[in-house]
């Protein structure tokens, strides 16, 4: 990762101080900027100065399940990516923490280390594009996001006039807007912005 | 139990009836044809007691009967034709007057057997649970079949007497009446032996009740010898011959000793009876002694029949009871195995991930992080060997042998094998430290009774409360202590199994399991059970 510049931040939250702390040091030394947190409580507050890259959580915790966990940093950082480990894996599970909770990947404990860098990679890959789509759109203002997102669908600029009730002149205004902030040419540059 | 499932198919005959077709009828014309011939010798023998046109004592009846339940129902017709055959070749009727009405009434009563029989095998098992279980049908059929011969015989019996031209009411009622008696006794006496002669000839032991004890059988002997000897002082006080005690009596036996004492409790009071009863000349007398004779027979037989299948139920109430136990231990091993996985995964995570890193590293540059991994492996190898001692010695006991348990040690135990299921409710356990002390029993089953109450615990606790397990000595006895806050919602049902194999497997080692409430709002289940080895003199 160092060849990217700066170090991606992961986190590995497990109430096993001991498999925690070694985790985030294999990280290290693959070059990740690693942090081990017993409890997810503690990652959550102290969250907002550091948002990482991705997180691994342990599913099975005390307080705090991984999932509930997933949830409260979905909620705070749409751009973290998610991996959950386990060692009492389910199907149930399983289907629940790539649909319901948007997880990246779902690993038995022991864990398999090689197929764990690689859902780390794929996780910061993910988080740094969504985290830069996030930016390009934020400076859009509400009714220039509302435009976008009729765009993205496909819809022409006379039927986004109709739909919003805004003449056409004032539509074509708001695209103009878009692409500046976006730095998008055309409407095929759009739509990968909004699906990346 | 497989005694039970083997009795209720109709027992195995002697015969090998799986030949090929031609050898399989020839078979059959013989077998109808032995019948018919014992038939006879038993309707001849009848003909001591006979009253007007039928017998007070019909043992061709039981043949018929054991005949029936032994080769099937559908082979009714074929003894039918059989039985009417006998009676035309041994010239005990000519079919000369009203020949349909004739032949009905000879093959009638066979053919009503058959339906009897067929009714009440083929719908024994839906309608009373009870019926289900193997002697019963028998008994049923046994005293219905009689009965409704004789009321199948009615529609006949009119016409026949019209014809005869002396058609009188009063008469038509005793000779059916006398019929029924007749069959009824020929039955009861005749067929359970001939039923149980064929399951002993074919190697079947159809016995779905133990053996009487002695004490029992010395019992019901005292009990029976004591109503004839009350039965002999009522007649020789000139009182006639009542047999209201033997009506008790055999209904004891029956109830105490199954069938076998039932039938030999009948077989005494028809030897004693029967006898007796040739040389009296009032009809009326005769029919009531022949009547009470056959009740005495129906119920005393029905009664060993119930305790029989009274014994076969228990024993299928017993086996599902083992069933329930064994798939209630059978969750408690999962549980086990989750908890055993669970701590075996984790060392071995951080083991792999630490060895990795020893194995890619410069022993040189980093021999201080070296130092560190390969001090986490060996502890964590540490971790690993202490759960296979745990493991081994929770292995190792004879399943049946119980042995000295530390409670705070299993209450620690049942802690880590509950953990996986608290957490995803996140309901915290916590395990107080208590007195050193030790119970005696099967570890695997006190674990199996405990961790239901901590799993019921667990279950109806609200998420982000806790559960407390605690114990303390009282007395020559430990209190182990399940506490947790009551649910906010009454549960969905699941609490009573888990409950009712806690209770048996602590009662069986001498304890209790009580239900109390703790301050104003919390739950405590309180397992109570006797402490051995007292080291502390």
């Amino acid at each position: 990762m160092s060849n990217q510049g700066e170090q991606a931040v992961v986190y590995v939250v497990d109430d096993d101080a001991d498999l925690g702390a070694s985790l985030s040091r294999m990280l290290k030394r693959k070059g990740y900027a690693a942090e081990p947190f017993v409890n997810p409580q503690q990652l959550i507050a102290a969250y907002s100065e550091a948002p990482a890259a991705c997180i691994v959580t342990d599913v099975m915790m005390g307080e705090m399940d991984g999932f509930a966990f997933a949830d409260e940093v979905r909620r705070i950082d749409p751009a973290a990516a998610i991996i959950f480990m386990t060692a009492w894996p389910t199907t149930a599970n399983a289907v629940d923490s790539i649909r319901r909770f948007g997880g990246l990947d779902y690993l038995e404990k022991p864990i398999d280390d090689q197929r764990l860098l690689a859902a780390i990679e794929e996780g910061v890959a993910w988080s740094r594009k969504r985290r830069c789509q996030i930016e390009r759109t934020a400076k859009l203002t509400p009714r220039e996001r509302e435009v976008f997102g009729l765009l993205v669908k496909g819809l022409s600029s006379k039927a986004i006039a109709a739909e919003l009730k805004l003449s056409p002149k004032t539509v074509e205004d708001h695209r103009a807007q878009i692409s500046a902030k976006t730095g998008t040419s055309g409407l095929a540059q759009l739509i990968a912005l909004a699906t990346e | 139990m497989m005694r039970a499932v083997q009795y209720r198919r109709s027992p195995r005959l002697p015969f090998n009836v799986t030949a090929t077709p031609v050898g399989r009828s020839v078979r059959l014309v013989a077998i109808l044809l032995a019948y018919a011939a014992v038939f006879t010798a038993l309707r001849s023998l009848s003909n001591l007691w006979a009253m007007g046109q039928f017998s007070l004592w019909f043992p061709a009846a039981g043949l018929r009967f054991a005949f029936l339940w032994l080769f099937g129902a559908k082979l009714a017709p074929a003894a039918a034709v059989a039985e009417l055959l006998v009676q035309l070749f041994t010239g005990q009727n000519d079919l000369e007057t009203s020949p349909v009405l004739s032949i009905l009434g000879i093959m009638g009563p066979c053919l009503v057997y058959g339906a009897v029989i067929h009714l009440v095998r083929s719908g024994a098992g839906r309608r009373s649970p009870i019926l289900r279980f193997a002697p019963l049908p028998f008994a049923l059929a046994a005293i219905i079949g009689p009965i409704a011969a004789c009321a199948a015989a009615l529609p006949w019996a009119v016409p026949r007497a019209l014809e005869s031209g002396t058609f009188e009411l009063s008469s038509l009622l005793k000779s059916l009446l006398v019929f029924s008696l007749g069959d009824m006794l020929g039955v009861l006496f005749v067929a359970p032996p001939l039923v149980w002669l064929a399951g002993r000839l074919s190697g079947k032991r159809a016995m779905p009740m133990a053996p009487p004890r002695y004490d029992v059988i010395a019992e019901v002997t005292a009990i029976t010898v004591a109503s004839w000897l009350l039965v002999w002082a009522i007649l020789t006080a000139g009182l006639g011959l009542l047999l209201g005690p033997i009506l008790l009596s055999t209904c004891w036996t029956g109830l105490r000793t199954g069938r076998a004492g039932a039938w030999f409790s009948i077989l005494l009071a028809a030897a004693l009876v029967l006898p007796a009863t040739e040389d009296i000349d009032s009809e009326a007398v005769l029919l009531r002694l022949h009547m009470l004779l056959a009740c005495i027979a129906s119920i005393g037989y029905l009664a060993g029949s119930f305790a029989e299948a009274e014994a076969l139920s228990s024993a299928e109430i017993a086996r599902r009871d083992r069933m329930l136990y064994q798939a209630d231990r059978l969750r408690t091993l999962r549980a086990m195995s989750v908890a055993v996985i669970h701590e075996i995964s984790q060392p071995l995570s951080t083991i792999a991930i630490e060895a990795k890193n020893l194995a890619t590293q410069d022993p040189i540059a980093e021999g201080a992080d070296m130092q560190r991994s390969a001090g986490l492996i060996a502890r964590k190898a540490q971790d690993l060997s202490q759960l296979v001692r745990r493991l081994r010695g929770f292995g190792s006991r004879e399943a049946d042998e119980p042995s000295p348990i530390c409670v705070g040690f299993f209450c620690n135990e049942i802690l880590s094998i509950a953990q996986p299921e608290a957490k995803p409710k996140q309901v915290s356990i916590i395990c107080h430290e208590g007195p050193e002390v030790a119970v005696l029993g099967q570890d695997i089953e006190l674990r199996q009774a405990l961790l239901n109450l901590v799993r019921n615990a667990i279950a109806a606790a609200p998420a982000g409360s806790t559960v407390d397990i605690s114990h303390e000595v009282t007395g020559g006895r430990v209190q182990i202590h399940v506490d947790n806050d009551p649910p906010q919602q009454p549960p969905e049902g699941g609490m009573g199994i888990g409950l009712i194999v806690a209770r048996s497997i602590v009662q069986a080692h001498g304890g209790t399991i009580e239900r109390t409430k703790i301050g104003e709002d919390r739950v405590r289940y309180t397992t109570d059970l006797p402490t051995v080895g007292d080291d502390d003199e």
